[in-house]
């Protein structure tokens, strides 16, 4: 084999195994730091106290939680503040406007989109989620959604439909 | 522990290497990394999957064994099942086949589980309590 050859060959094995972990690790680094991203939330105050929302909820968090070292901004940032709003004041008065949607959505038959039944699944939860919404049950969840924050893991989402809720609009955490 | 997804390919790739020690010809194992970066990512993702459901159980075990929290977390599990099932017959074959493979890769463990996880604890509770 000539010097051509050579490097031909050298160039077509380096080119594959650049496929090879392309196709490996790609998706898995994507995932990875696509469940990383952190998410912001808009300011808000609180509409009895006036408090900027960081003292207020904080304090609330740490009591609910029972952990007095609680960083407020370090829970916002993986997306537990919206099911903290909701606990705080516990408003869930706040689904009555997407309780309508949620339900005709539910009800189309003949809609024939290949993604429609998981867009059926997510709202079928939205609502399981506000027919059972009472404070114990955004108790639980949020004592579950702390647990991910403190032991690290790769979830750390909070609950879709709190943040759904919150938002009163399309959900602003994950963009369902 | 959020970079543990990084490793999972690693540890694919390790472990293939350490199984296959009979090489093939250098053309047939240069083609041959295509389908096998592809295998390798399926077992990649379904590691990195246990390891979610791993980890969900872990958070659910970190709720307080309080009554009324484990009894709303009950209603809503079943809740959840109910509604999977009802969802479920509305689909067509080729959705629940989609549907089967979604729920066998979810990152969480069944709405069943979850929910007989909380009533044994809220079994033994009740039990200590008495």
């Amino acid at each position: 084999m000539g010097r051509f050859g050579h490097y031909a060959r050298k160039a077509f094995s380096a080119t594959m195994t650049g496929v090879h972990w392309g196709i490996l690790a790609v998706p898995m680094f994507g995932l990875s730091y696509g469940l990383l991203i952190a998410k912001e939330v808009p300011p808000f105050f609180d509409k009895h106290t006036k408090e900027p929302w960081n003292s207020a909820v904080q304090k609330f968090a740490r009591d609910i939680l029972n952990d007095p070292n609680l960083n407020v901004r370090k829970v916002n940032q993986h997306g537990l503040f919206p099911s903290l709003m909701v606990a705080k004041y516990n408003s869930i008065d706040l689904h009555g406007d997407i309780y309508s949607h949620i339900n005709a959505i539910l009800q189309q038959k003949n809609a024939r989109d290949p993604l429609e039944f998981d867009q059926r699944d997510k709202y079928a939860t939205m609502k399981i989620f506000i027919d059972n919404s009472n404070i114990e049950t955004y108790k639980g969840f949020l004592h579950h959604e702390y647990a991910h924050i403190k032991n690290n893991d790769i979830q750390k989402f909070a609950t879709c439909a709190a943040s759904f809720s919150f938002s009163n609009t399309y959900c602003i955490q994950c963009a369902f | 522990m959020q970079h543990a997804l990084l490793l999972f390919p690693f540890l694919t790739h390790i472990a293939s290497n350490a199984l296959f020690k009979k090489k093939p010809t250098t053309v047939a194992r240069t083609l041959l990394r295509i389908p096998t970066g592809f295998a390798k990512l399926g077992v990649s993702f379904t590691l990195c999957m246990l390891y979610s459901k791993h980890q969900e159980q872990k958070a659910d075990d970190a709720i307080p064994n309080d009554p009324s929290i484990l009894k709303n977390q009950i209603n809503f599990w079943k809740a959840m099942h109910e509604a999977e099932i009802q969802l479920f017959h509305n689909l067509d074959l080729k959705e629940k086949c989609i549907y089967t493979l979604i729920n066998i890769i979810s990152p969480h463990p069944s709405h069943t589980k979850r929910a007989q996880r909380f009533q044994q604890r809220l079994d033994k509770l009740e039990k200590e309590n008495k």
